[in-house]
């Protein structure tokens, strides 16, 4: 055999269309509308969840059906500087992103870190959201975090 | 102590980076015949078969009804989990528990026909993870940080995992990286996704692995050194990064804790000799040595800078070189019962663990950062297995022959004694 076929190459085409849900509609409608975070409160456990839930996934109890306003400002937990590339990235690497938990909550929230030199971030540094001009209702309505300002 | 459930056979294709001569169904069954000609079975001898591979890394829903045919399954109880192998092997051990079935297949494949951190990063949600570009790589690195930055601890611990993983690894044949490193080669090496660096990370890989189970009565017709399931644990936590605690996985604690609480161990470090883990990134595997039980929270290092759990060391830990060394995905965690079933039947070869051992622990993971773990506790028979000879995987004809010869005489030994 002077010639061996090893393997094909084939992009499968899958289309989705993933449904928001009640809890995600409202939270994504007021980054859009009023560029505010909201958070629910758990029953149980009484720990503030961003973004809102039905359930607390730890205690399996219901949230309160009142929504709290919280802080678009929080600290840094944990963070990545990522300089692997593949597809499906929200821009070309390097960059960062991270969990932060915001101010009046108790979990963490995870998002992009911006306008900051990657040497400079630090666990436990104090963070701000920044809003994008032109809201589409999603993750990217906030642009990404940035260092607070003093 | 319960032994209910025993190991008696097993075999794995090489882990490789890429192989394209060969399809994956000839991977599948050639490693399915050699682990029952280990096991002097056949496939008649086989109740139920349970499979672990991955619908998104083979490119098809519910892929293993291409395998069927490869995996022996024709006319039996067929059945799959998307997880690692080590979770198929628990569904066929609770399988055999019911006594509906007495043996049991299990067989796990992986290729990497599509890019793995295409395939962590479709693990994600679609509205709050999959948009920030998450997969594999950066959450653990995001986990990695996150016990650095708890015990105030820097890099250097985690390039120590490597360098012994990487030492062990030069001396098992059926790994895919057999290159040492050096410890400052580790800290130089590329940052993929910072703390995270190229030598910190498992290689890509493709491989395939199947383990035979019998209950009781049967194992010890099969084999004069079954290994037997002396207990098992399993753990889920959340799956939003946001909701758990990265720096000390709770389901990890809790898993194991359940597997000691079933074999009746109090003091894991006393009474197991070895542990074969799965650590998909080298700060994993010092994570593991504290949620096992090993070490205390923040001191895994102590494992590797004492040299404790080098392969000569007091409690060796991944001396096949563990997931750094070869990682195909959905097998590498039933690879780890392999090796340790190899160790606790002195079948290791060159890496065989030289003090006597007698209970191993294995672990295996699932999903992002340590999210489902499930760990098992193993053991061998009281009287210390004769040193069998490794011979070359897919020479099935010839194993058989020296097998069938070679059986009567070593049980006539082990009555001696």
């Amino acid at each position: 055999m002077s010639e061996i076929i090893k393997s094909v190459k084939r992009t499968n085409y899958v289309p989705y269309r993933w449904v928001y849900g009640r809890d995600l509609s409202r939270f994504f409608l007021e980054t859009k509308n009023h560029k505010k975070l909201y958070g629910v409160r758990c029953t149980k456990c009484k720990k503030v969840l961003v973004p809102p839930v039905e359930v607390c996934g730890v205690c399996f109890a219901p949230t309160d059906k009142q929504w709290i306003p919280v802080s678009d400002h929080g600290v840094l937990n944990t963070y990545t500087v990522v300089n692997l590339s593949f597809p499906g990235q929200p821009t070309n690497p390097p960059y960062a992103y991270g969990l932060v938990q915001l101010d009046g909550t108790d979990n963490l929230f995870s998002h992009l870190l911006g306008e900051v030199k990657f040497e400079k971030i630090k666990p436990n540094m104090r963070v701000q959201a920044v809003w994008n001009p032109e809201p589409k209702g999603d993750l990217f309505d906030i642009k990404y975090f940035k260092p607070e300002e003093k | 102590m319960e032994r209910k459930v025993a190991i008696v056979g097993w075999a794995q294709s090489p882990i490789v980076e890429r192989d394209e001569r060969i399809h994956k169904t000839e991977m599948i069954s050639r490693t399915v015949a050699a682990a029952l000609s280990k096991s002097g079975l056949s496939i008649g001898d086989i109740d139920t078969v349970i499979s672990a591979s991955c619908d998104t890394m083979d490119g098809a829903s519910i892929s293993n009804v291409f395998v069927v045919e490869s995996m022996g399954a024709f006319m039996k109880e067929e059945s799959k989990v998307e997880e690692d192998g080590a979770y198929a092997a628990l569904y066929a051990y609770l399988r055999l528990l019911t006594g509906h079935h007495k043996t049991a297949l299990i067989v796990a494949h992986g290729r990497v026909d599509t890019p793995p951190q295409f395939y962590s990063w479709m693990m994600t949600d679609p509205f709050l993870l999959r948009p920030l570009g998450v997969e594999m790589v950066s959450a653990f690195a995001l986990q990695a940080r996150s016990y650095l930055s708890r015990y105030n601890l820097d890099e250097r611990p985690a390039a120590k995992v490597v360098v012994k993983n990487r030492a062990n690894g030069v001396k098992n044949p059926n790994t895919q990286v057999r290159i040492p490193i050096s410890e400052a080669e580790v800290l130089k090496s590329p940052v993929l996704a910072s703390p995270i660096k190229l030598a910190d990370a498992s290689p890509r890989s493709e491989g395939a692995c199947a383990l035979i189970l019998a209950n009781r009565d049967l194992a010890r017709k099969i084999t004069p050194d079954p290994v037997w399931i002396e207990g098992v644990g399993y753990n889920h936590d959340l799956y939003y990064l946001g909701h758990r605690d990265l720096a000390r996985p709770e389901s990890l604690a809790r898993a194991a804790q359940m597997a000691y609480a079933q074999a009746g161990i109090k003091n894991p470090r006393k009474e197991t000799d070895f542990a074969e883990v799965y650590e998909p990134f080298s700060f994993a595997e010092l994570m593991l040595y504290e949620g096992l039980g090993l070490a205390e929270p923040g001191e895994g290092r102590k494992l590797v800078e004492k040299g404790i759990a080098n392969l000569d060391g007091a409690y060796p830990v991944n001396a096949s070189g563990g997931a750094l060394c070869g990682n195909p995905i959905f097998v590498a965690g039933l690879i780890r019962m392999v090796e340790a079933a190899r160790q606790l039947t002195g079948q290791a070869g060159e890496y065989q663990i030289k003090k006597d051992i007698r209970r191993g622990l294995v672990h295996a993971t699932s999903g992002f950062c340590l999210q489902s773990n499930i760990v098992y506790v193993l053991g061998r028979d009281e009287a210390k297995p004769k040193p069998v000879k490794v011979k070359k995987q897919f020479k099935a004809k010839a194993k058989v022959k020296v097998k069938t010869k070679a059986r009567p005489t070593r049980r006539k030994k082990a009555r001696r004694k």
